[in-house]
């Protein structure tokens, strides 16, 4: 790799192995993030994003391929001044003020934010004297970013920001990593919320069983799907074996008692077929949607199977 | 990297800044001890003491001496489990006294059967714990002068004109402070090494430029600061609600403080260590920690503590600090004269080190 290129890299991954007691966690993942690009990293728990990026901030040892962060190591005392992390299950000490935590990481390193300014730019205001213990698990989170950001980092890992937050303080989070691309700096960002990858990065690689399945900006990677939009439809009554009798039209669909979710080629042919489905089983349709494809198509697409979801997610962790 | 000392000084303040602000670590570091101090204190204060090993220079010519008095005697000295009896002439020996080598000397006075004690101005408590046993042997003497045998009498040069008798009170001292640093690095160590490893504090760190050593030095400063606060507040109880004096004031007893901090925080380390749960390392320290008072000498003399627990003394280092404590804060000894007992704080240090650097890691890396 020529230098402007190398200086154009902020991550270069290549063939990344990783296991646990001789069970793969990656196998083979390899990827670049060019600076100032929001690099999302999606898929459901236990896909290897967590062991992906903690290999990258130097806290996981990797078992084979190459990676380099920023042209260096992460064990290099350069690079590990100019990234920021926030870690999934990373929390600080709990009787400190969240101004006193600021303070006591920014002197770790020789530039960086004011305490005060982390605070600001993740709109974290609690009252003086709150203690880390007294925040709620937003303005946790928030804390934890602020963290990642407080040595002002030309690259920040940010692992699953929003996991377990509720909506409005999901988006406050998604602001705050706007802010950042907006600053030019280079986000790695891991979620199982496709949505949230949708809209903040500019790349997504969807990580399945510890392999990329695919790579591309999220425009790219649903128009390359060749998948025509998504049907979701409810029968007037239940239909008895569902979820078997769609499974057998729609493999990879999702199916409950009444009704089911569907990623459709071709539309038109399917809506058919649901129809049909609903005369053979004595029943009709009550509702019907057709939405354009998302990465939730995309990921059923690549890998066969449904994505999870937030709830099967939950219940997985 | 930012400045190494201002860093490990900010880490250490915040780690004070977390513990001086849970209200259930503050009262197991400081108020607990003070508290048994205290409780001990006006339930035991004015029993007799119970020392440990006193050395009395005694007239070279007693030694072998075949009258009954000296026989009485060198029979007192030698079954007082708290004394040790060293052989010389008085010339040596009131040197060695004035050096502060020996805590007593026994002469022969002009009479026969009489004997002069002299004791220095600083050891005058110890005067207390010698008068009982020699008024045990005088008693002797007399059941055998009823016999026929000579009599037995002794009168004691006390050249000290201020001092307090030496109660229990001052072993207590000794013991609770032993207890607290124990406490506080033994117990709090592992409880925080392990309570980050979970919280992912330590992980968190691991991604900063600072390396471990800086983590380790202000923990280990952190636990230094709050023993001193300890001491200070055992010492202000202990002169305060008892009247205690000190031969030595406070900070004299530093060096012991140093090693004995050092010998518990290595202690604590290998047992975040080898311990992966807060539970287990409560679990853990809670027994290792009653061993150790029980063998302490605290609260039973180590010289009574039943057999086998009584080889449990000799590889308890709460014992030696506590009697480290007791010689140069009660007794002012210089650290030469504590040779023994900071020797083996060392050595457990030494020990606890080793283990320590084959079993510590802050994460497991996985």
């Amino acid at each position: 790799m020529n230098s402007s290129s190398e200086n154009s890299t902020a991550l270069e991954v290549h063939d990344l192995c990783k296991s646990y007691k001789g069970r793969p966690a990656l196998r083979g993942v390899s990827f670049t993030v060019s600076r100032g690009e929001v690099f999302a990293i999606v898929g459901p728990n236990g896909s290897g994003k967590t062991t992906t990026v903690e290999i990258l901030e130097g806290i996981r040892r990797h078992d084979g391929g190459t990676f380099r962060v920023l042209g260096g190591s992460p064990s290099d005392l350069r690079v590990r001044e100019s990234i920021g992390v926030q870690l999934q299950d990373g929390e600080v000490m709990q009787n400190l003020r969240p101004l006193e935590v600021l303070s006591l990481f920014r002197s770790f390193y020789p530039r960086g934010l004011e305490p005060r300014e982390a605070l600001d730019r993740v709109s974290l205001d609690p009252p003086r004297r709150t203690l880390v213990r007294e925040l709620s698990g937003g303005q946790c989170k928030r804390l934890l970013v602020a963290l990642a950001i407080v040595n002002d980092p030309e690259l920040v890992f940010l692992d699953e920001p929003t996991t377990g937050l509720d909506p409005a303080v999901r988006r406050d989070v998604w602001e705050i990593i706007r802010d950042l691309r907006g600053r030019g700096k280079t986000v790695v960002l891991t979620t199982h919320y496709l949505e949230e990858a949708e809209r903040l990065s500019d790349r997504v690689a969807i990580l399945d069983q510890g392999e990329i399945a695919a790579l591309d900006s999220p425009a790219a990677l649903v128009g390359n799907s060749g998948l025509a939009g998504t049907i979701v439809f409810t029968f007037e009554t239940e239909v008895p074996g569902l979820a078997e009798r769609v499974a057998a039209l729609f493999p990879g669909a999702a199916a409950n008692g009444t009704g089911a979710r569907v990623s459709s080629v071709r539309i038109e042919d399917d809506l058919h077929r649901i129809f049909e489905l609903g005369r053979s089983a004595g029943t009709s349709v009550r509702d019907l949607a057709v939405h354009a494809p998302t990465l939730e198509d995309v990921y059923l697409s690549h890998t066969g199977r449904a994505w999870p979801g937030e709830e099967s997610a939950a219940e997985l962790r | 990297m930012a400045s190494g000392l201002r860093v490990v000084g900010k880490i250490t303040g915040s780690l004070l800044r977390d513990e001086i602000r849970s209200p259930a670590g503050m009262f197991w570091m400081l108020l607990f001890p003070a508290f048994l101090f205290v409780l001990f204190g006006f339930l035991f204060g004015a029993s007799e003491i119970r020392a440990k090993s006193f050395r009395v220079g005694v007239d070279r010519t007693l030694e072998f001496s075949s009258e009954t008095s000296a026989s009485v005697l060198r029979k007192a000295l030698t079954a007082s489990p708290i004394i040790e009896i060293a052989w010389t002439d008085e010339a040596l020996g009131r040197r060695l006294l004035a050096e502060g080598q020996l805590y007593a000397l026994v002469t022969r006075s002009a009479g026969e059967g009489t004997y002069t004690v002299l004791i220095t101005e600083k050891d005058k408590p110890f005067g207390t714990v010698l008068s009982s046993v020699l008024e045990r042997a005088s008693v002797d003497s007399v059941r055998k002068l009823f016999r026929g045998s000579s009599p037995f009498d002794y009168r004691m040069e006390v050249l000290a004109v201020d001092g307090r008798p030496l109660t229990y009170l001052y072993f207590l001292f000794a013991g609770t402070l032993g207890l607290s640093v124990m406490l506080n690095c033994f117990f709090a160590i592992p409880q925080t090494i392990i309570g980050y490893r979970r919280q992912g504090f330590l992980k968190r760190f691991a991604c900063t430029p600072l390396s471990r050593m800086h983590f380790t030095l202000g923990l280990v400063l952190q636990r230094v600061v709050i023993g001193l606060v300890q001491i200070g507040l055992l010492t202000v109880t202990g002169a305060l609600v008892f009247g205690l004096r000190f031969a030595a004031a406070p900070l004299s007893f530093l060096p012991v403080f140093l090693v004995g901090t050092a010998a518990f925080a290595a202690a604590g380390f290998f047992l975040a260590g080898v311990l992966s749960t807060v539970e287990a390392a409560v679990a853990v320290a809670q027994i290792l920690a009653m061993l150790f008072l029980f063998t302490s000498g605290l609260f039973v003399p180590v010289e009574l503590i039943p057999h086998p627990f009584d080889y449990l003394a000799v590889a308890n280092p709460v014992l030696y600090f506590s009697r480290a404590v007791f010689s140069s804060m009660v007794l002012g000894r210089g650290p030469l004269e504590m040779s023994v007992d900071l020797g083996a704080l060392a050595a457990f240090f030494g020990g606890f080190l080793i283990l320590t650097v084959i079993t510590f890691r802050y994460e497991r890396m996985p």
